[in-house]
């Protein structure tokens, strides 16, 4: 009788482990996904291809600027964040292709598009070694979303075994401004 | 002598049937649910003008249909006098992604002669053609098709709205996506003819 | 239960066997990948060839020789505008057409940079450079030449202050890699 427990001691044992094993290997996608560098606020995080560091996080119920010899308003159903950023390419010329603010309950927002032509945009323009870039992404968000976000800047909006910089947002980046102008923004 | 062979070929087939009863089972169950799907009724349900519905990663409520002479929301009346199908929409991005993939929801069905086949989506809020939504930030669209000139304008527009579903870990690449696009309603709008403004 | 005898020339097999396994999933993931390994390596930048100055050098079906590399301004902080000009004499038509060109700009440190497009106002302010219209690398391959056609290629480039002394062209083209060029200037 208990060379049949043992048996089934042993059948057990190996269901647990298989179970486990096919519930906790991460995924395809998982493995050859981003490879993140993480960061806090302020610090400069030099990744394969570029560096990046995060200055000052700012909000606005409104942005106005100036594209294409046009006034621009635009406004919003949440609130606008702009991160205030230096990016540097190292040690080849590069094209910054994605930022995305991370929510602190997970939910992904990509740059938002409504902004092309807007001054200082970061993503626009290659990046040249020994060139730094100074400029804003430009993010649209639900109220909620705001506090304890993360950024993550990648060369590529999927990367495949690339770097992917994760930057810790301040946890409480203050009330919204109603307008933002822009062509005002003081970035040194 | 008979006996024996019965007995012989009740045991022969017992064993064939334990060793095959799983792959017989997976055949019976395939089987059945292919033929369930095809006896679904292929009506659609219903969906009313303004009523929220949930199609996989989006949230939509259709409005009003407009015949109209502008090509673009409060943009000047086209210049060939060419008409168009404006069609006003709130669209909720439902996700956890900011996402661009919201021309699959709609399509008109039947097809209508002489209707572009690819709407243009704009977003009202900046008269702009819209790139991509927020998840979480709910936004008026319009979706315009062009009427080739000469094709004769509907009086009621039937649209369908496809739905999707959410998988975590998908079969390839484990990673998550939506699938499975099918129908899950139609509405069908009346189309209002409007004056362009002069 | 009994147990069947198992005769001791099938233990030694069922061993060589076991140890023969990992031999049998190494030899299967060669042969599988191979090929692509081989692809890879083949399209990396590995080997560079000196080209001294004033002299040509073929490479993926081309010959090619610097004519000049020369700063023609100054952006805002002290950016060095620069413009390459390049010669090519086409020998393989079939080889020379493959896109893309990798004309970059390399500092002795490893820094690379990538071509830009100039303005026409900062172009003429070479003299000679007035009113005439020279191709990129991209657009002379792209335009098909037939053998022994001699093109001229000009690339513009943005160098921060400082590198503009020390930086030396690097060709690299699909037909040629293994093998890059990387061209000394004059003086």
């Amino acid at each position: 009788m208990s060379g049949a427990f043992a048996k089934l001691g042993a059948l057990v044992l190996a269901a647990l482990l298989l179970a486990g094993m096919q519930r906790y290997t991460p995924g395809y996608a998982e493995i050859t996904g981003p490879i993140p560098l993480r960061g806090e606020f302020g610090e400069t995080l030099a990744g394969r291809g570029f560096s990046v560091r995060a200055d000052n996080v700012l909000l606005a119920q409104k942005l106005r600027f100036k594209a294409y010899g046009r006034e621009v308003e635009r406004d919003t159903g949440g609130v606008f964040a702009l991160v205030i950023a230096r990016l540097e390419a190292q040690p080849a010329s590069i094209t910054i292709g994605s930022a995305i603010w991370r929510s602190a309950q997970g939910a992904r927002f990509v740059a938002s598009p409504r902004f092309q032509g807007a001054p200082r945009l970061l993503g626009t323009d290659r990046l040249e070694p020994g060139l730094p870039q100074r400029g804003i992404f430009i993010f649209e968000v639900p109220r909620e979303a705001v506090e304890g976000a993360t950024l993550l800047v990648a060369a590529s909006r999927w990367p495949r075994l690339d770097t992917q910089a994760e930057i810790a947002l301040p946890a409480q980046p203050g009330a919204p401004a109603p307008v933002i102008d822009l062509g005002e923004l003081a970035y040194e | 002598m008979i006996v024996s062979w019965l007995a012989g070929l009740r045991q022969a087939v017992s064993s064939k049937l334990t060793i095959g009863i799983g792959g017989l089972l997976a055949l019976a169950i395939t089987s059945g649910q292919s033929l369930l799907e095809a006896l679904e009724p292929p009506v659609l349900p219903a969906l009313a003008a303004g009523v929220p519905l949930d199609a996989g990663r989006w949230r939509v409520a259709l409005h009003d249909v407009r015949l109209t002479t502008q090509s673009r929301p409060d943009g000047p009346p086209a210049p060939d006098g060419a008409q168009f199908l404006a069609l006003d929409l709130d669209l909720a991005n439902r996700s956890s992604e900011t996402d661009n993939t919201f021309a699959r929801i709609l399509a008109v069905e039947p097809p209508i002669e002489g209707l572009q086949p690819n709407p243009t989506f704009w977003l009202v809020r900046d008269k702009a053609i819209l790139s991509a939504l927020q998840p979480g930030l709910p936004e008026r669209v319009q979706v315009i098709w062009r009427l080739a000139p000469g094709a004769k304008a509907p009086e009621r527009l039937r649209l369908v709205v496809n739905g999707e579903t959410f998988k975590p870990r998908d079969n390839l690449f484990a990673a998550p996506g939506w699938f499975n696009r099918k129908p899950i309603a139609a509405a069908t709008l009346p189309v209002v003819s409007v004056e362009a403004k002069p | 239960m009994s147990e069947a005898a198992i005769a001791p020339g099938a233990i030694r097999m069922r061993r060589i066997s076991l140890w023969m396994l990992p031999l049998a999933l190494a030899l299967g993931l060669f042969l599988q990948s191979y090929e692509n390994a081989l692809e890879w390596w083949r399209s990396r930048e590995l080997f560079a060839r000196q080209v001294p100055a004033g002299t040509a050098a073929s490479l993926g079906g081309g010959e090619w020789k610097l004519a000049g590399l020369r700063r023609v301004g100054e952006r805002s902080d002290g950016r060095a505008v620069m413009l390459l000009d390049m010669e090519a004499l086409v020998r393989d038509p079939e080889a020379f057409a493959v896109l893309p060109c990798r004309l970059v700009l390399e500092a002795s440190d490893g820094r690379r940079w990538s071509p830009q497009f100039l303005t026409p106002s900062e172009v003429n302010r070479l003299p000679e450079r007035r009113g005439q219209t020279i191709p990129t690398c991209t657009q002379a391959l792209a335009s098909k030449p037939r053998v022994g056609a001699t093109l001229r290629i000009s690339e513009g480039f943005v160098l921060p202050a400082g590198t503009n002394g020390q930086v030396r062209p690097v060709l690299s083209l699909p037909a040629g890699r293994p093998h890059y060029l990387r061209f000394e200037l004059p003086g």
